[in-house]
């Protein structure tokens, strides 16, 4: 019941004497608290608006924001609620006076929210524990998504506990108190309520809010000269400014990929770097999964000029730099346009046919893709995409090409979104120069970081005579800021969004601002003078007019028990494309020369873990490696080969990139694949006031600025940029360096025609397969496919062990006959986005350990995903590393049924349970490392350091700082972890919001003891606690399918995790353990892993004038020329010459079953 | 020694042949007194110059080992450079070091007593010192290379009659009373159904 929840919300957080109060009902009756609520005394309002009780939020003196801290601790604890089992048994533990219903102790609750992004919000369900949010899920019931996320989602919670974050009210950069900054607000909604608001800017971010809408329509109302721009560095509304333009209505493109067979992307990371990413993954690997063999495949084409996710997993790639992909989308657009014969549509041919193709391009490509586009069975089917990088007209010409094809209304939809009444940030430096700005209020955005170099930012903005800034960091925005607010996390805030398929979805908050963050609704409402000001009364009033219910107040529960408005998607409006005014936006484009060595062009991009910058001080996003680059900490200098020859210059070389005048200081990453004469630049390092983890300038920044040389006429990519080596070299922290298979059958691939003439291909890679060794003796029901054990596992041995009379003799079981789990990954529909690395680095505490534990190899992220290039390996042509194929996988432990890691254990700290897992005693294992050098997979992270108790600044060799010689907070750092040895050595202030962040279902590792992936057996062992309970005596203790879902599974967004009962032949992971593509790594090894892969399958065309490099993966090429054995050739000509008797002319799965009968 | 008086006639006792009389061990019939002086004038003499020469380098050597063992211990195992998949580098290689340092003394020793070199007391007797010495030099590379307090325990196991061919659980109860951990200390930050 949400006022329930609402004011355990409220109660939970703020555990003091007097429970703050509750929101009553609209309706009904009323209940008072007191005769001063009754009465509405000026006392009890002022009560009411104070977040916390006299005394706690009054600390003027700088060290009060700790005390405040710890005061927040003291009142958890004395709540007996967050972390009382982190803490000792000594300290008290008080029980409620008065339980709040439905609560039990230790029994995580859900609630659901959503994250609001640049333009939607992904929507949530988010587990808390005694009142803290500790992990962010999917929601699973939103019509348009499947419970997955996206990496920046998981990853958002760390934010929420982070102790860099805005913690007080500053003036001037001096602490003030959250009354004097309110009274200034109110002073600023006054002044400008008297002159009609002439002199106030405000500067926003994109927002999706309906209730931002709102009060900004509102304040607009109030305050008509009041002036509103928006910046946003990406600049990710092009495309609605675009099919606005194309349509004649303020309109959005909606991608629905799954409805899709053919997609081509122009610059597009549709599954890596655009918005709303997770759910175009969803849909592209939808048409990947293959999983009957009647479905068919979609087809994926990238144009673009960087490495992308998207490039990697496209069938086909057309490698061209980022300001020539324009050219090549007006060339499809003609042809497309051509094929279709739409009379209507003339004038923009006539504008396309004037843009030639840029040298280099093979116009056969762009024939070739178009005919694909334009097959009648791909009618309707097929949509082009343009990425936010590429000019207006690129989008146009997009939506055009969708037009043209019949695909809109099915592939893609143009959702009506409204247009963002704002300037931009180039409009608002001119008013500030013009000095016609008196008080300018940021609201989240950090200018000073973000804006292009050629503003000036900083000195720009102290043009306004007061700035007032809304922030969540005290971050390069903060120095300019006469007065600074902190800003509430989304999971503190109430608020809401519409995500980009037009559902209102409501942002409700888990637990109440622990700094007594605002939000951006309540600052508006309050500049605008609104009496309503409390976002929570803001949004419930949106709500009213968004729903038009009759019931508020059960409509209301309901938005926040589903999370979303059942019903409220926009509907997409039928279009037509007003061809002129696209002629007109296509014939300003005009073709920009190809760059040279002379002249570099130098491309912006948004990074895939840190975004645009907002990321820089989340540990876990800044330790993730890059997906194609693996690399960590750190952003590089992306050329190509032929660029790095050309000038040069090597991997980690320093140089210097100049671009305008302007000058960056940063190392080389050669990186495969990038387009020639192109220097890419990730966004969102190089941070000079980040926090602990990004730096905070004076060199220990993370990475370089690329903002210091971003030109506001060309933001995503400028040319001219010249590099000159500095003669030094810098360290990266890659975590992947080899990125070759070597030939070894890692990642098994085909390309779709093969895979549906040989389904069994992925088997016969495997040595002991038929295919190579028809001489083994097989394995009893195995199809062939494994090779008969020599001896016999040693549970089986007991198991199968007869007493006399051929009964099995008394004792247990060793295997379980209700539960035997089992993981399969398939490698089609991944596309390596990490998201799965982040989840279960939230799930299972796991530690970051900072950029030098990361050279030396000692990362502890139980997931790896492990990205390989292919079509290197030819020494003789260096040429195949410019094009190459690159698959990724990821890798965990695989919980092998002959675990080598078990065998070598020397205290039985890695054992077998009975249902198949390979478990760990954290509490046996005394860190003989004996595990992990025995494991083939390399899966098991070693805690070398206390990574969990030790600040980063601790961790930085190859002379480490020992506790027994430093000392924090005043005291030997030897006596603080004798005293409470889960803190540390952290320092106290950061531990008290830190360990807010963890699981408390899952140990926090010390050092010295092995850890890796443990299925999450947390989740396992909860849901056969909820199942035994529920049968009681029915003894049906059998978990169904469904039930629960592994971190990393539940986070995919492509659905290729999948865990399950292996005893339950209904479960999906049985069904997929059955499938032909099915395969083990190192199954030679006979580790019989629980976790398996599918192979991967490729879909190119073979009209393609590239198809001829690509008839076969190149991993599979590779495979062939180093084993001299062809997985779809008659396995009597494999090449090891055991023919065995009358296998000619067989299948192999025919004659792999034959000797499985023997 | 010698001959003191005895009772039994000369001839009743026989006579050593001579090929199998002894030298005797000390010449010029020294007296006890001598022997004294000499032998406990070794420790009672002034130590030579040479001695502490040799004696001050080692003692600092071992203070240092001490003190980067502690370092090891407080600080943690990486502090060795060990990473995955190289888990073990420094520790394995000393200890195979040191353990190939103890099997040449023995084989030393062994050689010359197979051979029957009567000459080899002095020279047996240092080269067993040198492997009894570099096998514990080799003991502490299994003692730290868990870099954990409670290592020493790995080459001392506690009768613990549960345990059958693997080492027990050095933090449970039934082993050990005096490690430097509250026993139950390192995982106290976990679902907290024990408090």
């Amino acid at each position: 019941l949400e006022s329930e929840r609402f004011s355990k919300l409220l109660c939970l957080s703020s555990m003091k004497t007097i429970p703050p109060p509750c929101p009553e009902p609209e309706t009904g009756l009323k209940y008072w608290r007191s005769l001063d609520q009754l009465a509405e005394t000026p006392e009890f309002r002022q009560w009411v608006e104070r977040e916390f009780p006299a005394g706690a939020s009054e600390f003027t003196d700088p060290v009060g924001r700790r005390h405040f801290v710890k005061i927040m601790g003291a009142s958890f604890l004395l709540g007996g609620l967050g972390l009382t089992g982190c803490r000792r048994p000594e300290e008290k533990i008080l029980p409620f006076s008065k339980l709040p219903e439905g609560y039990v102790h230790g029994v995580a609750q859900y609630y659901a929210t959503a994250r609001p992004t640049r333009t939607g919000a992904v929507p949530l369900v988010v587990k808390s524990h005694e009142g803290r949010p500790t992990k962010v899920e999917g929601n699973p019931e939103h019509p348009e998504h499947n419970g997955s996320t996206d990496l920046f989602t998981q990853a958002s919670i760390l934010n929420l506990y982070d102790p860099d974050r805005a913690q007080r009210f500053a003036k001037g950069g001096n602490t003030a108190t959250r009354e004097e900054g309110l009274d200034f607000l109110g002073l600023v909604s006054r002044k400008f309520r008297a002159n009609n608001g002439a002199g106030l800017a405000i500067l926003m971010e994109p927002s999706a809010s309906p209730s931002r809408d709102r009060v900004l329509q509102d304040l607009q109302k109030a305050l008509p000269q009041a002036r509103f721009y928006a910046h946003d560095p990406l600049d990710v509304d092009t495309a609605r400014r675009a099919a606005s333009q194309t349509f004649g209505q303020s309109v959005a493109p909606y991608y629905r990929l799954d409805k899709a067979n053919v997609v081509v992307t122009l610059d597009a990371d549709i599954l890596g770097s655009e918005e709303d990413q997770y759910r175009l993954i969803r849909g592209f690997s939808k048409g990947r999964k293959l999983e009957t063999k009647e479905s068919s495949m979609n087809r994926l084409y990238a144009v673009e000029g960087l490495m992308t996710l998207t490039g990697v997993n496209a069938d086909h790639r057309l490698r061209v730099a980022t300001s020539q992909v324009a050219a090549v989308a007006a060339a499809l657009g003609a042809e497309v346009i051509k094929a279709s014969g739409n009379s209507a549509a003339q004038p923009l041919a006539d504008a396309l046919a004037k843009i030639a193709l840029p040298a280099g391009v093979n116009p056969k490509w762009v024939q070739e893709c178009a005919k694909d586009l334009v097959k009648a069975e791909n009618k309707g089917k097929a949509v082009v995409v343009a990425g936010h990088r590429q000019p207006l007209a690129v989008h146009v010409i997009a939506q055009a090409i969708n037009s043209a094809l019949g695909s809109v209304g099915s592939a893609v939809e143009f959702k009506p979104v409204p247009a963002a009444p704002a300037g931009s940030l180039t409009e608002l430096a001119q008013s500030l120069n013009a000095g016609s700005v008196d008080t300018l209020v940021v609201l989240g955005v950090n200018p000073a970081y973000t804006a292009p170099a050629d503003l000036e930012w900083s000195t720009t903005q102290r043009k306004a005579k007061n700035v007032v800034r809304l922030g969540y960091y005290e971050d390069e925005s903060f120095a300019g800021s006469d007065w600074h607010l902190p800003a509430a996390h989304y999971l503190e805030s109430w608020g809401d969004a519409r995500t980009s398929d037009g559902t209102y979805v409501p942002v409700q908050p888990l637990i109440e601002p622990m700094f007594g963050g605002l939000t951006e609704i309540e600052v508006l409402a309050r500049l605008a003078g609104s009496s309503v000001v409390r976002p929570h009364d803001i949004v419930r009033e949106t709500f009213r007019t968004v729903s038009g219910a009759s019931n508020l107040d059960g409509a209301w529960k309901k938005l926040l028990h589903d999370g979303f408005l059942t019903g409220s998607a926009a509907s997409s409006s039928s279009l037509a494309v007003n061809f002129t005014a696209a002629a007109g936006v296509v014939s300003s484009l005009t073709p920009s020369p190809a760059p040279s060595e002379q002249s570099l062009e130098v491309v912006f991009y948004r990074d895939y873990s840190l975004d645009d910058g907002r990321y820089n001080n989340n540990g876990w996003l800044q330790e993730l490696p890059d997906p194609i680059t693996k690399l960590t900490w750190d952003n590089a200098i992306l050329i190509s080969r032929k660029t790095a020859t050309a000038l040069k210059v090597a991997n980690r070389d320093v140089v210097e990139v100049t671009l305008g005048g302007r000058k960056v200081t940063g190392p080389i990453l050669v990186q495969p694949g990038l387009a020639d004469n192109t220097v890419a630049l990730a966004l969102g390092y190089g941070r000079e006031k980040s926090g602990r983890v990004g730096g905070n300038g004076k060199g220990n920044s993370v990475g370089f600025n690329a903002y210091a040389i971003r030109p506001s006429a060309a933001p995503h990519s400028a040319s001219g940029a010249k590099i000159t080596p500095l003669g030094s070299t810098f360290a990266l922290a890659i975590t992947q360096e080899h990125g070759s298979m070597e030939g070894r059958p890692i990642i098994r691939e085909a390309n779709l025609e093969d895979a549906v003439k040989h389904p069994t291909f992925a088997r016969n890679f495997d040595l002991d397969s038929p295919h190579h060794s028809a001489h083994i003796e097989k394995e009893e029901g195995t199809d062939g496919r494994l090779a008969k054990r020599l001896y016999k596992n040693a549970y089986a041995e007991y198991d199968d062990k007869k007493g006399p009379g051929g009964a099995k003799p008394p004792g247990p079981m060793l295997h379980s006959d209700v539960h035997q789990w089992g993981m399969s990954v398939d490698l089609s529909s991944c596309v390596g986005c990490a998201t799965c690395v982040v989840a279960c680095q939230s799930e299972n505490n796991i530690p970051i350990v900072g950029k030098d534990q990361v050279t030396r190899n000692r990362e502890m992220h139980w997931i790896r995903i492990d990205r390989y290039y292919s079509g290197a390996m030819e020494q003789s042509a260096p040429e195949m590393i410019d094009e190459p194929q690159a698959v990724t996988q990821p890798m965990f432990c695989l919980h092998c049924e002959n675990a080598p890691c078990e065998s070598v254990c020397p205290v039985n700290a890695t054992v077998h349970d009975e249902e198949g897992l390979n478990v760990m005693a954290y509490n046996r294992c005394v860190g003989t490392r004996y595990c992990s050098n025995n494991c083939p997979y390399k899966v098991r992270r070693f805690n070398f350091f206390d990574y969990n108790k030790r600040p980063l600044e601790q961790l930085k060799g190859p002379f480490y700082k020992t506790p027994a010689l430093d000392s924090t907070d005043g005291e030997w750092d030897v006596l603080r972890w004798l005293k409470s040895p889960e803190k540390g050595y952290r320092p106290e202030q950061e531990w008290e919001l830190l360990k807010l962040a963890k699981n408390p279902n899952v140990s926090v590792r010390m050092r010295g003891v092995m850890e890796k992936c443990t299925y999450c057996v947390q989740r396992i062992e909860e849901a056969k606690i909820s199942q035994k309970v529920k049968a009681r005596a029915s003894g049906d203790v059998q978990v169904p399918e469904g039930t629960f879902q592994t971190a990393c599974q539940q986070a995919c967004p492509a659905d290729a995790i999948v865990f399950g009962n292996l005893l339950d032949p209904n479960s999906r992971v049985s069904k997929l353990k059955k499938h032909e593509r099915d395969y083990s790594v190192l199954g030679f090894l006979d580790t019989r892993p629980r976790t398996t892969y599918l192979a991967k399958v490729r879909n190119p065309n073979p009209a393609m004038p590239d198809y001829d490099r690509i008839k076969q993966p190149l991993t599979l090429k590779e495979y062939t020329e180093t084993s001299h054995s062809d997985p779809f050739a008659d396995h009597a000509e494999g090449g090891h010459g055991h023919q065995p008797a009358g296998g000619h002319g067989q299948p192999a799965s025919a004659q792999g079953e034959k000797k499985g009968a023997h | 020694m010698g001959h003191d008086a005895t009772t039994l006639p000369a001839s009743a006792v026989p006579r050593t042949p001579k090929e199998l009389e002894r030298e005797p061990l000390v010449l010029n019939q020294r007296s006890l007194g001598w022997i004294s002086d000499a032998v406990a004038g070794i420790g009672e003499g002034k130590t030579p110059k040479w001695w502490w020469a040799l004696f001050i380098p080692s003692v600092l050597l071992a203070t240092f080992m001490f003190s980067l063992i502690g370092y090891l211990m407080f600080t943690g195992v990486g502090v060795w450079g060990l990473q995955v998949p190289v888990a073990w580098a420094w520790d394995i290689t000393n200890f195979v070091f040191w353990i190939g340092i103890g099997h040449a003394g023995t084989l030393i020793s062994a050689i010359l007593f197979l051979l029957r070199q009567k000459w080899r007391t002095s020279i047996n007797r240092a080269a067993e010192a040198m492997t009894i010495f570099a096998v514990m030099c080799a003991g502490i590379y299994p003692v730290v290379h868990t870099s954990d307090a409670s290592g020493w325990r790995l080459v001392v196991p506690d009768p613990c009659p549960t345990a059958n061919a693997i080492w027990p659980q050095f933090r449970s109860r039934c082993s050990g009373t005096c490690s430097p951990y509250r026993p139950t200390s390192r995982f106290r930050c976990s679902s907290g159904t024990s408090a």
